[in-house]
């Protein structure tokens, strides 16, 4: 399909994205050209290797990659592929390992990703053989508060740039204590059907769902100060990143940060920088997504679900690849703060896979409405008929956010901005006529 | 009817109340600390080492949570499960063995489970599930269980299901 068959109708009065671009092949592939290949993309949390060896195998795309720590202490994140013939080097999820050896012909590489043997090298390739020049094939890699990001784009801007204003609202959740981030429970991967961008653009911004999706929480209690008197901002950064920041509506100049021990909140306080921490104070949920394919959801709980169970904030950050256009795999962390009493950890866990987790009757209630437009996908009338529709809230009343920060602040708890946002820029990199 | 016989007809009867979508009665078989867990599956090289892993687990489940699912199944808002899904648990080889607490007996036994709808399709997945059966009242109760899929990366419509 061509550009041009995928031209999108986006002005004053509408916003629709045809259907094809969650159903079409060559639409899928053309995003692991267009989309995944110039961005940071997200590999693992710094906690799930570390030691020297520690490797864990991850994909960016649909390239396999290993997330290894050196001998050196450096992490590397290496295109899992012998550069002899190309077969998969690392087949194991996770492991430690001082070398990789490949099962074919026996070259080994260090865990740094340097070829090191190659058997019978000297003999049968001559003394002249540059090893040098046929190491493992490097990504670029760096961290941000022990999120791991890689990407094989040479002319990507840095890492602190591509995130650009967006860690002010990231850190408010991953700075709040000086010991840094944890992913105490490790990784969750599995795979379900849907096209990857309606999680993104869930997650990026959809507050419209969550009164209806999400209705059975809501009677049931278990939304929290959600379910209260809220107000809300959706707010966009370059690079296609937006979020959803929700907090209960207060006058009150006391700050409280609801999920976090109370003999926590002080150093909360300075941790962050006082407008993050005015940001932050109060806060029902915030989620968005880390354009393309990282999303985080961040909430707090008061009482855990059993008895006993202290109030736990609960981070979750996800990662979705696209299998195809059908099909997606997902990973996910509970990323806590990396000194926290174990209790309030345990209690965050149990909330995350309770709520938000695979096995979870939260999530099951959004990959059900995900999966049901696979159903609908096909139809050679709703193609043409039913685009996905993206106009809600375009003209939002006017409401003052109760903190100043940055990037395109739009007070607005529901609308479907951050979605337009993320499709605008989504679109721009596939080179659609819009 | 042995000790034993009388265990492996309990773990009968309740993966038949699971099977006929009896939930209230099946919760009335569990002990108030009943824990249900299923570790993620996570692939080393070495064949001799675990195969799960010690600290994620997929599901880690309560009475209490598990009350709040089966709730939620009767709200008129749970989108996934309307319309229901076709499921049916497979049992063969139940196993009793002893524990050191004289009170509770290990059940292991080896499990099929079918699912099918639509649009998810229909999967067949192969599990061992490792039961603590607590036998200190009137009627043997079930105090744990750990589900061990034979699955490397599984599949959604696997895992959000009760084994
Ligand atoms: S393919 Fe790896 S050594 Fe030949
Ligand atoms: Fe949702």
């Amino acid at each position: 399909m061509s550009p041009r068959e995928l031209t999108v109708s986006v002005d004053d009065d509408r916003f629709d994205v045809p259907r094809a671009y969650f159903a079409d092949a060559d639409v899928w592939r053309r995003e692991l050209e267009a989309v995944f290949r110039h961005a940071w993309l997200l590999i693992g949390h710094e906690s799930e290797v570390p030691a020297p060896g520690d490797y864990v195998t991850r994909r960016m795309g649909l390239d396999e990659v290993v997330l290894v720590r050196s001998e050196a202490g450096e992490l590397h994140v290496l295109l899992n592929s012998c550069t002899h013939r190309g077969t998969l080097l690392c087949k194991a999820d996770v492991g430690n390992t001082s070398h990789f050896r490949c099962g074919y012909h026996g070259w080994t590489f260090g865990n740094d990703g340097t070829l090191r043997g190659v058997p019978r090298g000297r003999e049968l390739y001559g003394k002249d053989f540059d090893k040098s020049q046929l190491g493992l094939r490097a990504a670029r890699v760096d961290s941000f508060h022990g999120l791991v990001f890689a990407t094989f784009d040479q002319e990507l801007c840095s890492l602190p740039d591509y995130l650009g204003p967006m860690a002010f609202y990231l850190e408010c959740i991953l700075g709040v204590s000086p010991a840094g981030t944890d992913a105490p429970y490790g990784s969750f991967r599995f795979t379900h059907l849907g096209n990857w961008k309606l999680e993104a653009d869930n997650l990026a911004g959809d507050g419209y769902h969550l009164r209806h999706a999400h209705r059975a929480g809501f009677e049931m209690g278990l939304m929290g100060a959600q379910a209260g008197s809220v107000e809300g901002v959706c707010v966009q950064f370059e690079h296609g990143h937006a979020l959803r920041a929700q907090r209960t509506a207060t006058d009150a100049e006391e700050q409280a940060f609801p999920g976090y021990p109370e003999d926590r909140w002080p150093e909360i306080a300075t941790q962050l920088s006082p407008e993050q921490a005015r940001m932050f104070a109060h806060s029902t949920v915030m989620h968005g997504l880390v354009f393309p394919n990282m999303a985080f959801v961040h909430t707090p709980r008061a009482g855990g679900f059993d008895d006993g169970e202290v109030d736990a904030a609960m981070m979750q950050v996800r990662l979705f690849n696209p299998l195809g256009p059908d099909e997606t795999e997902e990973l996910n962390w509970l990323v806590t703060p990396r000194d926290y009493p174990e209790d309030w950890k345990l209690s965050a866990f149990k909330t995350m896979q309770r709520q938000h987790g695979a096995t979870a009757f939260f999530e099951s209630d959004d990959l059900e409405n995900f999966r049901r437009m696979l159903q609908v996908n096909g139809g050679r009338e709703t193609n043409r008929l039913v685009p996905a529709n993206f106009d809600l809230a375009r003209d939002v009343a006017p409401f003052t956010p109760w903190f100043d920060g940055p990037g395109n602040v739009v007070g607005a708890d529901v609308s479907e901005v951050n979605q337009r946002w993320f499709y605008r820029h989504y679109l721009e990199m596939m080179g659609a006529d819009a | 009817m042995s000790n034993d016989d009388a265990v492996v007809a309990f773990i009968r009867h309740e993966t038949h109340l699971l099977n006929s979508e009896r939930y209230d009665e099946w919760l009335g078989l569990l002990t108030d600390d009943f824990e249900y867990r299923m570790p993620m599956p996570v692939l080393r090289d070495d064949p001799t080492q675990p195969r799960y892993s010690d600290v994620s687990l997929l599901a880690w489940e309560s009475v209490r949570s598990l009350t709040l699912r089966f709730e939620r199944i009767l709200t008129d808002f749970a989108w996934a499960d309307r319309p229901p899904a076709f499921h049916r648990r497979h049992l063969t080889a139940v196993r009793v063995a002893p524990t050191e607490d004289p009170q509770r007996v290990a059940v292991s036994s080896d499990e099929i489970v079918f699912r099918s709808r639509v649009p998810e399709g229909s999967t067949m997945t192969s599990a061992l599930r490792e039961d603590v059966v607590d036998l200190s009242g009137s009627a043997p109760r079930l105090a744990r269980r750990t589900v061990l899929l034979d699955q490397d990366r599984p599949d959604l419509a696997q895992i959000a299901l009760l084994y």
